[in-house]
C-alpha cells in the first residue's frame, strides 16, 4: 500500500516537472540534442520566444534543421553564459528590443566568447543567430567580423574573407570616380 | 601530389591560431587540391570547385548551368533558392569538428618542417562566407565600421557595391589622442572633409533604409591645411584667437550640423544621436527642431543652443539625454549632465525624471 502511494506521488511529481520544465530541448540538423534554459531562450531569441509562447516546443527536441550541432552548441553556450553573467540593464534592454536601444559594445565575456571561435564557426554562429532572431548575439558576432575588416585595404579584406573581385578595371575606375568623396581623392 | 597527410587528433595548434593573412594562396591551394581525394569521402566533380567560385559572384550566370553543384553550395541571396538552408552536412565543403591534418610541404624551410592546418581552415580559405550572408546581416555588420570604411567596401566585389547605402548606422569617430590609422594612412577629419563626406553619404543612402544610430564624434576638428606639410598651418589654435574667417567657417559647420541632425531624425529616423565635435567654438544648434518619434538617446558634448534652451518635448520616445545645457523634455528618465564651467543646466518640465538621478 505504502509502496503504491509512493509510486503515485513520484509519477505525479514527474508530470508536474514535465509541464513546468524550465528548459527546452533543441535538436540540431544532424540530430544532436541540446538543453537550454527556457527563460534565457525566450529572452535572447525572438524565434524561440515565439515558439515557447505558441506551444510549438517539442519535449523530445525541437527541430532546428537549419542549424548544425557545432553552431547550436555555441548558441546554447552563449545562452548559458548570458544567464550566468551579471546581467547589466543595458544588455537586457538591447536583447529584448533591438529596435529601441543603440548598440552597446560587447562585454568582456562576449569578446572572449567570439574570439575563441574559428573562422568557420563564427560565420555559422552568425547565421544561427540570424535564424533564431538573437539580436544581441548577432550584434556581437557581426561586431567581431567588422573588427576583422577595420583598417584594412580592400585587397587585405578580400584575402581575409576570400572575396573574389569580379569587377573589371573600368568598373572599378567608374566607382572610384563616382564615390571620390569617400576615397579622399578630391 | 603536393604533400603527404597524416591524421593528428591531439594536435595542440588551435585553428584560430592561424592568421588568415599568413595563409598564402600558393600554400592553401595545393593543400585543398591534395586533401580532396584523400580526406573527403564524397567524390567531387572537378567542375564543382569552379562552379563554387562562380556562385560567390552573386550573379548566377554561368553557375546556373550546373544546378546540382549549386544546390550543394549556393548560399548567396541573389540566386533563386529556397529559404536559407545550410548545405547538407555531408557536403565536402562543410567539414566541422576537430579534424586536423598535418601537411608536409615539398621543400619545407629548414626551421619549419610541418605546418598544421585544421581542415576547417583549409576549407574556409576556398569559400567566401561573408558575401553569402543575407543583406540584412551585412547592413548590420557595416554599421560597426567607421562610415568611410563602410562606404569603401563597395570596391570589394559586385555583391558589395551598394550595401553601404543601407548600413544601419553612420559612425564618424576620431579621438584626439589616438588618431585612427587605415591602410591609407592616418585619418584626420577636417572641417571640409567632414562636411563633404557627410553631405554625400546622407544624400546617397538608400531611401527608407533604417538607421539606428548616427554618431559624429570627432572631438576638436582641425583646420583643412593642418595636416598638409606643404602649407603653413592655418589652424586657429596656432594664433591668438579665432579670426573672422574661423568664426565664419564655424558658423558654416554649425549650419551643416543642424541639417545633418534634421535629416537623420526626419528622413533616416535615427534612434540614437551623438553629436560631439567642435571647430573654433561650440556648435550652435539653435533653431534646430528636435522632432522625432523614434529618438531614444541623444548625446551632445560641444553644442550650445540659442537662448540656452534645448527643447526635446517633441521627442516622446527619448529616454536618455546627455548634454550640457538647459533641458526640457517630458519623458526623460535618465540624465547624465557634466558641467565643467559656467552655469549648471536648468532642468524643467521633466516629470518622469527620478529626482535622485539628476545630480
Amino acid at each position: 500500500m505504502e509502496v503504491d502511494k509512493g509510486k503515485g506521488e513520484a509519477e505525479e511529481t514527474r508530470k508536474v516537472a514535465e509541464a513546468d520544465r524550465d528548459t527546452v530541448t533543441l535538436k540540431s540538423s544532424d540530430g544532436k540534442l541540446f538543453e537550454v534554459s527556457k527563460e534565457a531562450a525566450a529572452r535572447l531569441s525572438t524565434v524561440l520566444a515565439g515558439m515557447i509562447a505558441g506551444g510549438s516546443i517539442d519535449d523530445n527536441g525541437t527541430d532546428l534543421k537549419q542549424i548544425g550541432s557545432e553552431a547550436l552548441e555555441n548558441v546554447v553556450d552563449y545562452c548559458n553564459k548570458h544567464a550566468n553573467s551579471i546581467p547589466s540593464a543595458a544588455l537586457i534592454s538591447s536583447s529584448i528590443s533591438f529596435n529601441t536601444a543603440p548598440f552597446k559594445e560587447p562585454e568582456e565575456w562576449e569578446r572572449k566568447f567570439v574570439d575563441r571561435l574559428s573562422h568557420d564557426a563564427l560565420f555559422d554562429l552568425v547565421e544561427a543567430a540570424n535564424f533564431l532572431g538573437m539580436e544581441r548575439l548577432l550584434d556581437v558576432t557581426c561586431h567581431k567580423i567588422s573588427e576583422m575588416m577595420k583598417g584594412k585595404s580592400p585587397d587585405q579584406i578580400r584575402e581575409v574573407f576570400n572575396i573574389k573581385n569580379d569587377y573589371t578595371k573600368e568598373e572599378l575606375e567608374e566607382i572610384r570616380q563616382e564615390l571620390a568623396w569617400a576615397f579622399y581623392d578630391d | 601530389m603536393y604533400g603527404s597527410f597524416t591524421r593528428c587528433d591531439d594536435c595542440a595548434l588551435a585553428p584560430d591560431a592561424i592568421d588568415p593573412l599568413t595563409l598564402r594562396p600558393e600554400l592553401v591551394a595545393p593543400a585543398v587540391a591534395a586533401v580532396r581525394p584523400a580526406a573527403v569521402p564524397t567524390i567531387i566533380d572537378p567542375s564543382a570547385l569552379i562552379v563554387f567560385d562562380l556562385s560567390i559572384l552573386g550573379g548566377g550566370g554561368p553557375a546556373l548551368a550546373l544546378p546540382q553543384a549549386l544546390n550543394c553550395m549556393d548560399k548567396s541571396s541573389p540566386l533563386p533558392s529556397p529559404p536559407p538552408q545550410k548545405p547538407p552536412s555531408s557536403s565536402p565543403f562543410r567539414t566541422h569538428g576537430s579534424d586536423m591534418w598535418n601537411i608536409r610541404l615539398p621543400s619545407p624551410p629548414p626551421q619549419t618542417t610541418t605546418i598544421v592546418f585544421s581542415s576547417a581552415t583549409i576549407m574556409t580559405d576556398s569559400r567566401d562566407l561573408i558575401s553569402a550572408l543575407p543583406d540584412d546581416v551585412l547592413h548590420l555588420l557595416l554599421s560597426f565600421l567607421p562610415a568611410d570604411e563602410a562606404v569603401r567596401t563597395c570596391v570589394l566585389a559586385q555583391r558589395w557595391r551598394d550595401l553601404w547605402r543601407s548600413a544601419r548606422a553612420v559612425r564618424i569617430t576620431q579621438s584626439a589622442r589616438a588618431v585612427r590609422t587605415t591602410y591609407r594612412g592616418k585619418v584626420n577629419w577636417t572641417r571640409r572633409s567632414l562636411t563633404n563626406f557627410l553631405n554625400h553619404l546622407l544624400l546617397l543612402r538608400a531611401a527608407g533604409s533604417p538607421m539606428d544610430e548616427i554618431e559624429i564624434s570627432c572631438g576638436r576638428l582641425r583646420g583643412d591645411t593642418c595636416y598638409d606639410e606643404h602649407y603653413p598651418c592655418s589652424c586657429y589654435e596656432d594664433r591668438d584667437g579665432p579670426s573672422p574667417r574661423d568664426i565664419a567657417e564655424a558658423e558654416d559647420l554649425s549650419r551643416s550640423a543642424g541639417m545633418w541632425i534634421r535629416h537623420a531624425l526626419s528622413i533616416c529616423k535615427a534612434r540614437a544621436l551623438n553629436v560631439s565635435y567642435r571647430y573654433s567654438g561650440r556648435l550652435r544648434l539653435g533653431g534646430v527642431p528636435f522632432v522625432s518619434t523614434q529618438l531614444t538617446k541623444a548625446v551632445f558634448s560641444w553644442a550650445s543652443f540659442k537662448s540656452d534652451r534645448l527643447d526635446f518635448s517633441m521627442c516622446p520616445a527619448l529616454e536618455d539625454l546627455t548634454t550640457r545645457t538647459r533641458i526640457s523634455t517630458p519623458r526623460v528618465v535618465s540624465l547624465d549632465i557634466s558641467v565643467n564651467t559656467g552655469r549648471a543646466p536648468v532642468i524643467e518640465s521633466m516629470p518622469s525624471l527620478e529626482p535622485q538621478r539628476a545630480s
